[in-house]
């Protein structure tokens, strides 16, 4: 692979964390990837920056949403995200990371998407309320808010109980 | 880093697009972008055709009038009678190019006016509120979402929004305030319907109002403000 080839898969696999970090699946995060490649490859040609890919699939996202909610065929449900396939359960090696991603999916989506965007794109809060429209204050509320969730979430009962099971599952494996 | 980050990127690494999406997704990026360059190829290629047809018919047309002043034979009569033609046929064309046109112009002036008078009406804005978001939540009656074009990112206070129309179709009327001058500024949102796809990008100043018609995303934009 070049230059060129692996700095566009690199922008594409941070672009599917955000979209699997908006929409909470493999299959809705990999539709929303590929309809957002292609419109911004249209439109400002095929080395597009990271800030106008994340936010095509934001608009992208946002609009998907409110299809579903005026043509309610598949409803959007957040609680969905709890239940994780088959694919991604198996992705998941560590119990650690079953637990983590159980914890993720309680949040809700603004908030998972603050955090995402912090942690892992390591944008500041005031390039995170540019992106999603929102004020600095409220971002590093969001952040906040996400991360004491999270903890309370990894020492809550319910949470050691899951990581239980999913620890006796692997040495059953 | 606290250890929250570190599982938090961990799992995060773990999410990821298999090698066979990736290229997949590359190669319809390159298909895409293809198939946008050979269209701005062809659109160029008909637009230095066009040219190439008038200059031919300005150059017959002459040649035709020098012929028949000269007065030449059968053979050159028969030359005369095809340049003629084409001429007249060029003619038509052009005709019928200008006719087209001249509804688009038309529209587009129609448009440029709507804006300035929507911005100087200073109509009663039906929501208040400082996030595009929030707006954008109120209303529900647009089929679009509402999304800042480029322009507006920076040095821009929003300060509320109505339903307008803009040529015939429902549109958002944005109100803002620029940062450093105070000054307000509209922003006019609609879908790109099939009338407005004509009009690419124009800027004109209507009586100390200077407004702008654009589009981007898939959305017609129009901005007016004081001069």
């Amino acid at each position: 692979m070049d230059d060129r080839a692996s700095t566009l898969a690199l922008l594409l696999q941070a672009a599917y964390r955000y979209a699997h970090t908006l929409t909470g699946n493999q299959d809705d995060a990999q539709d929303l990837v590929h309809e957002g490649w292609l419109r911004v490859v249209e439109r400002h040609g095929s080395t597009p920056d990271k800030a106008l890919l994340f936010r095509v699939i934001r608009n992208l996202q946002i609009d998907r949403y409110r299809h579903s909610q005026r043509f309610p065929s598949e409803s959007f449900d957040e609680q969905r995200l709890v239940g994780l396939t088959v694919e991604e359960e198996c992705a998941l090696s560590a119990a650690d990371d079953r637990l983590l991603a159980a914890g993720l999916a309680r949040l809700r989506r603004v908030e998972r998407e603050a955090l995402f965007l912090s942690v892992i794109e390591g944008y500041t809060a005031e390039e995170i309320a540019r992106l999603t429209d929102s004020t600095r204050g409220t971002v590093l509320s969001l952040i906040h808010r996400s991360r004491l969730k999270l903890r309370r979430w990894l020492l809550s009962d319910e949470g050691r109980d899951l990581k239980l099971v999913a620890s006796n599952r692997g040495v059953r494996s | 880093m606290t250890e929250l980050d570190k599982r938090l990127r961990r799992y995060y690494q773990q999410t990821k697009l298999s090698a066979e999406n990736i290229e997949e997704f590359l190669a319809a990026g390159d298909a895409a972008q293809k198939k946008s360059d050979s269209l701005a190829e062809a659109t160029r290629s008909v637009a230095d055709k066009r040219d190439l047809l008038e200059q031919e018919a300005t150059a017959a047309a002459i040649q035709t009038s020098n012929s028949t002043d000269a007065g030449v034979g059968a053979s050159g009569q028969r030359w005369t009678i095809i340049r003629l033609a084409t001429a007249a046929v060029l003619i038509l064309s052009l005709g019928v190019f200008m006719r087209l046109y001249g509804s688009h112009v038309e529209r587009t002036e129609r448009t440029l006016r709507e804006v300035a008078m929507n911005h100087a009406t200073r109509l009663q804005l039906e929501f208040h509120g400082e996030s595009l978001a929030s707006l954008d939540d109120n209303m529900q009656l647009l089929p679009f979402s509402l999304v800042l074009p480029d322009r507006l990112y920076e040095g821009y206070d929003i300060i509320g929004s109505r339903y307008c129309s803009l040529s015939g179709n429902l549109a958002a009327h944005l109100k803002f305030r620029e940062s450093e001058s105070g000054r307000s500024v509209s922003l006019f949102v609609t879908f790109l319907a099939d009338d407005l796809k004509r009009i690419q990008s124009e800027r004109a100043d209507l009586d100390g109002i200077g407004v702008e018609l654009w589009q981007e995303g898939g959305l017609f934009y129009a901005l007016a403000q004081q001069s």
